[in-house]
């Protein structure tokens, strides 16, 4: 018995339960037993992957974040890919081959490209088929990668070769290129401002909070011997793409009328910052830094989306015109959703800003004070169009054309445990340095 | 760490969100849950006492980063020990008095929840075994007191004091939340314990630890209500009299003392007591002298108050750790006593809180009348109330030592005299003399005997036992065998001043009451009075200042340049934002095939890198 186990029968298993509630129940338990699961150690079977203690405290972490997802979903389907997703969350995330590694990505990325097929018009068909295009092109990439690496006469079938030579290193550096598509970094982020924005919130939610982090995290820990190996070279790089990201996601979102639109920009921005700790991967706090930002990333952002899928009732074209007025109808929804943008925004208390100085003093830390600098400005530019939407909840008075729907219970609940992840790792920071350092 | 110390800090916090869900549900349920919750914490504060022998110290950090960590240690000694047991006891009290005090208030859960999140506040305050515990302790109480002055907050006036108080303390928190910069920065530790040794206060320049000390005492003025913050306890009667007792009588202005004599040492270090004495001495003569005109009762009580504290000051300040907090022990038990005695007044005679209506009240509510005149008799130092003894120790030290001798030292035997005429006073205009209200008079109902005049009783009770038991609170307060000092002429001076003010008193409020009114007609006597009455004016000094230099010239002044200036700039960044947003906008194409070439390129991009880069 071990937890991918339990996942993956049960995502198999949940085919044949027809009720909602039901179904709920049973992906919450699944996801319960499968995080006892990996509390106990017992996490996948399979030769190729393995766990330690900072996987399996994320893994816990992937595991609360899609309980949230269940409950607040309402279609069997998507419950369904959910746990999916969730098993192939776990996979990646232990994969400890660049074989595995790659086979699971895949995997995730398949599942993604099912969970936003259902979709419901013609603008959520056009994110898809965006997403789908996109994800072939970095497929290809990859398998072009892999195949430049092995040309060296590297194995597949082990960690990464520190001894990478020119079509190694290219191979490795094009399957990263690849990578960086479900990562969304520019220049291969274009389909991510579209389909972000496009596709259902509530499915945004698992391919932008989740399925990013689970990416980055796995991405962290397989390549980072090969980014140490040569870092002078590799980390110029990195902060070059980190940078440029994280300023174009702030200044595309700066103007933007669609709250998802803003949201997934914000998202590419995030990527920006989650990319900068492999450009400072000398400094000790990079991956407490990273682990740190993920952590905090996966609250917010899950939960952002998550309660606009329920406030807009799956419309992705909801607008900030539209928003107005959200706090006098509903309080809770209101307070919810300005707390999770005051953490995107970096308010002391709150996941986001301790995620943030610990990036920022892990850039500090390896002398590289102008990057800390650009960082600060970025997220001090965020906080205007985090401020635009906040001013729109709570001070602009109900516009006509309200559309907005009352959230249930059930949503509201899993809008609970987020807040809860978010106020908790903005509190208790020592609960992430004790697993890290 | 122990059960007991986890129930006391988690238990109010608890007890605050379950009362306020429950009282939601229903109001009456509100008040047994706060009950039996403050009776509880008493129970574990007293089974701590008396299970305690040496200090309890249990280690806990908030969170480390690098080199930096914020500690957030437990630490109960005796001085925590006698300040948990006057929270949670007087707590205990003033919760079941409230039964029937706010018994027409509709919002119960609100205020018994605010309640024990206050009691909460204070538990850490005096747990903490760092600054930051404390800070934080520190802070809820704050939030809480501002919470409950303006419980009523449907109507004006208890809304500003709730302002009024919150923005005068802060004003004080801003140098304590500085001082624990500079420490962190100096010493590496905020420790309260650590900072009293020499090996760590005497590291650093004197200077630094004079300034240190100095903020850290301007924070105390702010929350003890001393000279020149006092304003804000004055305006904090607005709130419920049971609020008034426990936050602004008997706790919370406590712990301005309770922090300076927390770092004692390190105040000996920095030589900053005399900073002490002297706000303390100067409050304690405007306190006392402001109480004797004040025609709302809760403000003698407030002034009187302000006078007390400043003589637990003073005994601090004249080098007496255990005499002051002593006076603060005592104090907090009689004045929590005579404020839940006017609280019961009020209740009587429905919310008359003017002296001038009352009179002759002593028929009626004779155990309320015997139980105040027992607090007054302590406030004023009669032996042998337990206030005479703490009284005369405070006077005692603030005469034998030779910093405050002479100036300060009169100041405050003036103010300390002065207590039976206020205290007199107040208890000769309620309860003496003719009824001056017939209506009010006959209106006036007799408070309940279990929920008003018990708690009541407790009190007097225990403010006569613990005259007795003297020695035994002093010693126990000093860890140590305790001389205290003593100057035997002044048991004579002040029982025979204290006679004549009694007597005086007697004559002018009782006995020839045409000469009171001829006198206060004199046009000196009356302007002496408004100044009295108005607190020496200080809030208007303060309100002048803040509003001609602070907002009309400084505020102004920065205003224009931020219009003029910074605006300029920052709309220019708005357009220049803009402009840059229309410019990267055209990265951004709709067209898959232009994403997928963007993507493309990027690859060709990175290859091409890495060729020059290996080919370099």
């Amino acid at each position: 018995m071990s937890a991918f186990v339990v996942l993956f029968a049960s995502a198999l298993f949940s085919f044949a339960i027809r009720g909602v509630l039901i179904q709920k129940a049973f992906a919450f338990s699944a996801l319960v037993v499968a995080g006892s699961l990996v509390i106990l150690g017992y996490t996948t079977p399979l030769s190729g992957f393995g766990s330690n203690t900072i996987i399996s405290f994320f893994e816990l972490i992937v595991f609360i974040v899609f309980g949230a997802v269940v409950l607040s979903e309402d279609e069997t389907i998507n419950i369904t890919q959910s746990l999916f997703i969730a098993s192939a969350s776990l996979l990646l995330l232990e994969s400890k081959t660049i074989l595995t590694f790659v086979i699971s990505f895949e995997a995730l990325s398949i599942i993604s490209f099912i969970l936003v097929s259902n979709i419901k018009n013609a603008t959520q068909a056009e994110g898809a088929l965006k997403m789908f295009i996109s994800g072939a092109i970095a497929t290809g990439l990859i398998v072009l990668g892999l195949s430049l690496y092995t040309i060296e006469g590297h194995s597949l079938n082990e960690a990464i070769s520190m001894k990478a030579g020119l079509f190694g290193t290219l191979g490795l550096w094009i399957i990263l290129v690849g990578l960086f598509y479900k990562l969304t970094i520019v220049p291969m982020h274009g389909w991510a401002a579209d389909s972000y924005a496009q596709v259902r919130p509530s499915h945004a939610a698992v391919l932008s909070g989740v399925a990013k982090t689970v990416v980055v995290i796995a991405l962290f820990y397989t390549f980072s011997p090969f980014i140490l190996e040569n870092l002078s070279f590799n980390s110029p790089i990195f902060l070059v793409l980190s940078v440029v990201t994280m300023t174009i996601g702030n200044v595309l979102a700066l103007f933007q009328k669609k709250i998802g639109r803003i949201l997934s920009y914000s998202s590419i921005a995030h990527a920006g910052y989650m990319l900068l700790p492999f450009a400072v991967l000398e400094s000790s706090f990079a991956s407490t830094g990273l682990l740190y930002m993920a952590i905090a990333y996966i609250f917010m952002q899950t939960a952002l989306f998550l309660l606009l899928d329920k406030l807009s009732n799956g419309n992705s074209d909801m607008t900030l015109e539209q928003f107005k007025g959200l706090a006098t109808k509903q309080k809770l929804s209101a307070l919810f959703f300005t707390v999770q943008l005051f953490s995107l925004a970096g308010i002391p208390l709150l996941g986001g800003f301790i995620s943030k100085a610990i990036l920022v003093y892990a850039v500090v830390d390896v002398n590289l004070t102008v990057v800390a600098l650009i960082v600060l400005l970025n997220s001090a530019l965020s906080v205007g169009y985090y401020a635009w939407i906040i001013k729109h909840i709570y001070f602009d008075g109900v516009s006509g054309e309200n559309k907005i729907t009352q959230v249930a219970i059930m949503p509201l609940l899993a809008q609970t445990i987020l807040l809860l992840g978010t106020l908790y790792f903005g509190i208790f920071a020592y609960s992430v340095f004790s697993v890290t350092i | 760490m122990n059960t007991q110390i986890t129930a006391l800090l988690l238990l109010p916090f608890i007890g605050a969100i379950v009362t306020f869900v429950v009282g939601k549900y229903k109001k009456s349920l509100a008040f047994w849950f706060a009950e039996i919750i403050g009776i509880t914490l008493f129970v574990l504060s007293f089974s701590i006492f008396m299970s305690w022998h040496e200090p309890l110290n249990f280690d806990f950090q908030w969170f480390t980063f690098g080199a930096t960590t914020l500690p957030f240690g437990i630490y109960i000694d005796h001085l925590s020990l006698v300040m948990l047991l006057i929270a949670t006891g007087l707590g205990a009290l003033d919760i079941h008095f409230s039964h029937d005090y706010m018994a027409e208030e509709k919002d119960q859960a609100r205020y018994y929840s605010k309640i024990l999140f206050f009691i909460g506040g204070m538990i850490l305050l005096v747990s903490a075994k760092e600054l930051t515990g404390l800070f934080v302790g520190w802070e809820f109480m704050g939030l809480a007191s501002y919470l409950l002055i303006s419980f009523w907050h449907q109507n004006s006036a208890p809304a500003d004091a709730g302002v009024a108080a919150f923005l005068y303390t802060k004003f004080g928190d801003i140098f304590l939340f500085a001082a624990i910069g500079l420490l962190i920065y100096y010493t590496g530790t905020l420790d309260m314990v650590k900072l009293n040794q020499p090996e760590i206060n005497g590291s650093i320049s004197t200077n630094i630890i004079y300034v240190i000390a100095v903020f850290i005492f301007i924070a105390a003025i702010g929350k003890s209500g001393q000279f020149p913050l006092f304003p804000w306890l004055m305006r904090a009667m607005e709130g419920p009299t049971t609020v008034s007792a426990l936050i602004h009588g008997a706790t919370m202005v406590n712990s301005g003392i309770y922090i300076v004599a927390r770092l004692f040492d390190f105040y000996v270090a920095a030589n900053a007591l005399i900073v002490v004495a002297s706000i303390a001495a100067l409050s304690a003569f405007i306190g006392a002298t402001s109480a004797l005109v004040q025609d709302e009762m809760k403000k003698v009580l407030a002034y009187s108050t302000m006078s007390h504290l400043s003589l637990a000051f003073m005994g601090l300040g004249a080098s007496s750790l255990a005499v002051g907090m002593t006076h603060l022990v005592n104090h907090a038990i009689f004045k929590a006593l005579l404020f839940l005695s006017v609280g019961a007044v009020i209740m009587s005679t429905h919310h008359t809180k003017d002296v001038w209506k009352l009179g002759g009240l002593s028929h009626k509510l004779t155990l309320v009348a015997l139980f105040m005149g027992m607090g007054i008799l302590s406030l004023s130092g009669v032996p042998p109330f337990s206030g005479y003894f703490s009284k005369d120790a405070v006077l005692a030290s603030a005469l034998l030592n030779p910093q405050t001798h002479g100036f300060l030292s009169t100041l405050t035997i003036i103010a300390g005299v002065l207590s039976i005429a206020y205290g007199g006073r107040l208890w000769t205009l309620i309860f003496g003399g003719r009824v001056r209200d017939r209506e009010i008079y006959e209106k006036a109902t007799t408070p309940s005997l279990f929920w008003i005049s018990l708690p009541l009783g407790i009190m007097a009770v225990s403010t006569l036992v613990l005259g007795f038991y003297h020695e035994k609170v002093i010693n126990f307060i000093a860890n140590q065998e305790y001389i205290e000092p003593h100057a035997d002429w002044l048991l004579l001076f002040m029982m025979s001043a204290i006679s004549l003010l009694a007597l005086l008193v007697y004559y002018f409020y009782r006995r020839r009451y045409s000469l009171r009114e001829k006198v206060s007609a004199q046009p000196f006597m009356k302007t002496i009075r408004q100044v009295l009455l108005n607190g020496y004016y200080i809030e208007v000094m303060i309100t002048w200042f803040a509003k001609n230099i602070m907002v009309y010239s400084v505020a102004k002044s920065i205003n224009w340049s931020e219009k003029h200036i910074i605006d300029g700039l920052v709309n220019g960044m708005v357009s220049l934002s803009h402009k840059i947003f229309i410019l990267f906008e055209k990265t951004q194409s709709p067209k898959v095939s232009n994403q997928s070439g963007t993507m493309l390129l990027g690859v060709v991009l990175i290859v091409m890198i890495i060729f020059i880069g290996s080919v370099l």
